[in-house]
């Protein structure tokens, strides 16, 4: 039995620190690897030095063998492109967006292999077509922009195998996809590796993708592997505290038996909105009904370019829907009415998706956090306005931070406390969380949402919560709509809609979310996996 | 953490010098060097010596002295001239970048007409509409300085305005001038510094290029651009004449380089670093 790859105690530092020790690891041809640990746990760097990517500056030690052959990992950036392909994060920084798909894969080529033109770009055709981009369907002479999130990951991929190597290193390839599009481009990582005899290597925070594809498992923490084994044994009995804590923190806290709820807070009829782009019109929105009541835990549910953002935005007053009226307290939104919007503003507050753009770096928490303050009138006072604030940061567990501090001085969770103590302090009926907890790492998530549910309990706080995240919407939203191409085409209690899904798109999603236990629910895997 | 460490030796030297050429433009302005300043025929075209360090020019004036007095204009006329320009762009680009919509695009346009507009034929305009003089010339330098700071600042305002913290700030109710000044301008603030010693620097060049050519300063203010042009016909014969003030302009405007590029410096460090 002849390994693939052998990895033997590799070990980088950088400065005076250690990032990784020892990392050991041996898989076959055909195998997908998975390696999974929390940001900092020295899996990113692992790839990074498996490629010679490193930083410079960075010291490496260790043994890399390939078909028999002994590497010093120092010396490793030789076999990068040829023996080893490597696809990153982010599909959109990638690819160089003034150069066709086609051109950019042939360039590989011409680099590795087959330095002549004609010869280059046929490969390249059948590269692309071989990842799933087929001629007839996106055709070489395209340019990235004219392409999907996936598909640019697609040619991504179809580069990183131009020189056909035996090694293909896949550093957190999903991340930035949509669930239905991750499903599809690990269903082709596997393929991949399956039917071209690759080791595909593949690094993620999520322990529930690296269960899906990969036959080995290595948890990452501190720079060590904390364990490793097949990923069935560790699914069935995982050793390390690590990896016990990956598994509890993977799954959502569940919400309290919902309560009864009040009046309507939030109301949208007949919401349309048209895109008008290069003299065509596109519609963003289509006759959009839908209801919050206070005390009501909603979900939204929907891709990238469903039209949940703008529809949040309409939601929430910022944007003007083409057709339609919202009503929020009863009241249609006036822009012209000051007094009427300033009531308005103060039932429903937000937090958004971005831990760091949502404050503003200039600004000191205090001011951050005060600033619905003036939503209410008559004027706070300076008194009043203190309290208030002291009182929303010890709400969201921040009760002992320095007011004067900026929020460069903050973690991510902790930014995207002071955003939610930023949304409390005007007392708002209704919070729209909009992916309020996507940019946030598991543990982060978790205790957010535990905040959330803490504050819904104790004060009857409603929330819309709208995600791409179905394990998040299932378990704290007792109703949830699921947003497709701009048109709500499932809606009801969310367990009812979960667990008995009608709408094609809404199976597709519930397939597509990867979990680490199977749910009764889920339908084949393999379904779906049309290629663009 | 002492100044020089911190800023670097460029804008050290940068910033003595230009403190130096107030200080001297400040005495100048006082009268202090008027004796220097008079017409004096018999002690024309004199070399550096120790009585004139600098040498004296065609109508027996210190060339020390013109410096000085030259260094009031040259600094007075750029400073006041960028800022009179930051005043207005710097407004126009934050509440264009925060509104958007029509007046946004007049805006631009109209920065745009003036960007087309050949810098010294609208300097001459303005100077035969209102006569030639150090006010003009602060009007002329500050009109080209308005979509200069206006541009600036609605472009890195319109990207500001795409992060959440501003639809947060309109989840509050607050008014398009309170995102404006209250949001956007701390985010730009070290931007415009940078911005505003760069264009200081090309604004000397300016003031000294309209008195090269008679349309800045008039005589018997001194000026730069006008010993320089005054001297053009004696480099052979009296070279100090060039080699003093030409020394000083290139100078200042290395100052106020210096000092852009230790701020751009130091403005660049505080953006977050990539975590390992």
């Amino acid at each position: 039995m002849s390994h693939r790859i052998a990895v033997e105690s590799l070990t980088v530092e950088i400065g005076n620190q250690v990032i990784v020790t020892g990392v050991t690891f041996a898989a076959m041809s055909g195998e997908v690897i998975g390696i999974v640990g929390t940001s900092g746990s020295g899996k990113s760097m692992t790839a990074l030095a498996l490629t010679g990517l490193l930083p410079p500056g960075a010291r490496v030690s260790g043994r890399l063998r390939l078909d028999h052959e002994s590497f010093d990992a120092r010396h490793v950036s030789s076999l990068r492109g040829k023996r080893i392909g490597i696809v990153f994060q982010e599909p959109a920084t990638a690819l160089n967006p003034l150069m066709k798909i086609g051109d950019q894969v042939a360039e590989s080529i011409r680099l590795h292999s087959d330095p002549s033109h004609a010869g280059s770009l046929a490969t390249a055709r059948r590269l692309l077509a071989r990842v799933g981009l087929p001629e007839s369907l996106v055709p070489a002479d395209r340019y990235p922009h004219e392409l999907s999130g996936g598909q640019r990951q697609r040619v991504a991929i179809a580069i990183a195998l131009a020189a056909s190597p035996r090694i293909l290193i896949a550093d957190e390839p999903t991340t930035a996809l949509d669930v239905t599009t991750q499903h599809q481009i690990l269903a082709l990582l596997q393929e991949i590796a399956s039917a071209d005899g690759l080791t595909v290597i593949l690094i993620s925070h999520d322990l529930a993708i690296i269960r899906q594809v990969s036959t080995q498992i290595i948890v990452m923490s501190g720079g060590r592997v904390v364990e490793q084994g097949l990923t069935n044994d560790i699914l069935r009995q995982p050793q390390h505290p690590v990896t016990h804590e990956l598994f509890e923190n993977h799954a959502p806290p569940i919400a309290p038996a919902p309560q009864a709820t009040g009046p309507v807070v939030l109301q949208a009829q007949r919401v349309g909105r048209v895109r008008h782009q290069n003299k065509k019109s596109r519609k963003i929105l289509e006759d959009i009904h839908f209801r919050v009541h206070a005390g009501e835990r909603v979900g939204i549910v929907g891709e990238s370019g469903s039209g949940k953002s703008t529809l949040v935005r309409i939601l929430l007053g910022l944007e003007s829907p083409d057709s339609g009226v919202v009503e929020l307290g009863g009241q249609p939104f006036d822009r012209a009415n000051v007094a009427r919007t300033r009531q308005q503003r103060q039932l429903v507050q937000a937090v958004f998706q971005d831990p760091v753009s949502s404050l503003n770096p200039k600004h000191s928490i205090e001011k951050i956090v005060g600033e619905p303050l003036a939503l209410l009138e008559p004027n706070v006072g300076a008194a009043e306005r203190a309290a208030r604030i002291r009182k929303s940061l010890d709400e969201v567990g921040l009760g002992t931070i320095r007011l004067t501090a900026r929020p460069h001085e903050f973690s991510g969770g902790q930014r995207q406390r002071i955003a939610l103590a930023r949304a409390l302090v005007a007392n708002p009926q209704l919070l729209v969380l909009d992916e309020a907890v996507s940019a946030l790492d598991a543990a982060t998530r978790n205790e957010i949402l535990r905040l959330i549910l803490a504050l819904w309990a104790s004060r009857g706080l409603g929330f819309l919560l709208v995600s791409h995240d179905l394990s998040v919407i299932r378990s704290v939203t007792d109703r949830i709509c699921v947003l497709a191409g701009g048109v709500i085409v499932e809606e009801g209690a969310t367990d009812a809609v979960l667990s008995q899904p009608e709408h094609p798109y809404t199976r597709q999603l519930v397939a597509a979310t990867p979990t680490l236990f199977p749910l009764g629910t889920s339908t084949s895997r393999n379904d779906h996996d049309d290629p663009v | 953490m002492n100044a020089l460490t911190q800023f670097g030796r460029g804008a050290c030297f940068g910033a003595c010098f230009l403190t130096i050429l107030m200080m001297a433009g400040v005495i100048a302005s006082l009268g202090l060097l008027d004796d220097g300043l008079t017409i004096d025929i018999s002690r024309r075209l004199l070399a550096p010596s120790s009585a004139h360090w600098m040498g004296t020019d065609a109508l027996g004036r210190d060339v020390l002295s013109l410096i000085c007095a030259g260094a009031a204009s040259s600094l007075g006329i750029g400073l006041l001239a960028v800022l009179v320009g930051a005043a207005v762009g710097i407004p126009l680009g934050l509440v264009t970048a925060a509104k958007g919509g029509l007046i946004s695009e007049v805006v631009s346009r109209g920065g745009d007409l003036i960007f087309a507009f050949p810098s010294l034929l609208l300097a001459v305009l303005l100077t035969a509409a209102l006569g030639p003089g150090a006010k003009t010339t602060v009007l002329a330098i500050a009109v080209f300085n308005v979509p200069v700071f206006a541009r600036l600042v609605r472009g890195q305002c319109l990207s500001l305005m795409s992060r959440d913290f501003i639809l947060a700030a309109r989840m509050s109710n607050r008014s398009t001038a309170a995102i404006a000044f209250d949001h956007l301008l701390p985010n730009v603030a070290g931007l415009i510094v940078i911005q505003i010693a760069l264009q200081v620097s090309l604004a000397i060049v300016a003031e000294s290029g309209l008195s090269y050519v008679g349309l800045g300063v008039q005589p018997p203010f001194a000026s730069w651009g006008r010993m320089l042009a005054d001297a053009q016909s004696l480099v052979s014969v009296a070279p100090w004449l060039v080699a003093f003030p030409g020394s000083a302009l290139m100078l200042a405007v290395l100052s106020f380089n210096l000092i852009a590029d230790a701020v751009s410096g130091r403005w660049s460090d505080r953006t977050p670093r990539l975590d390992v």
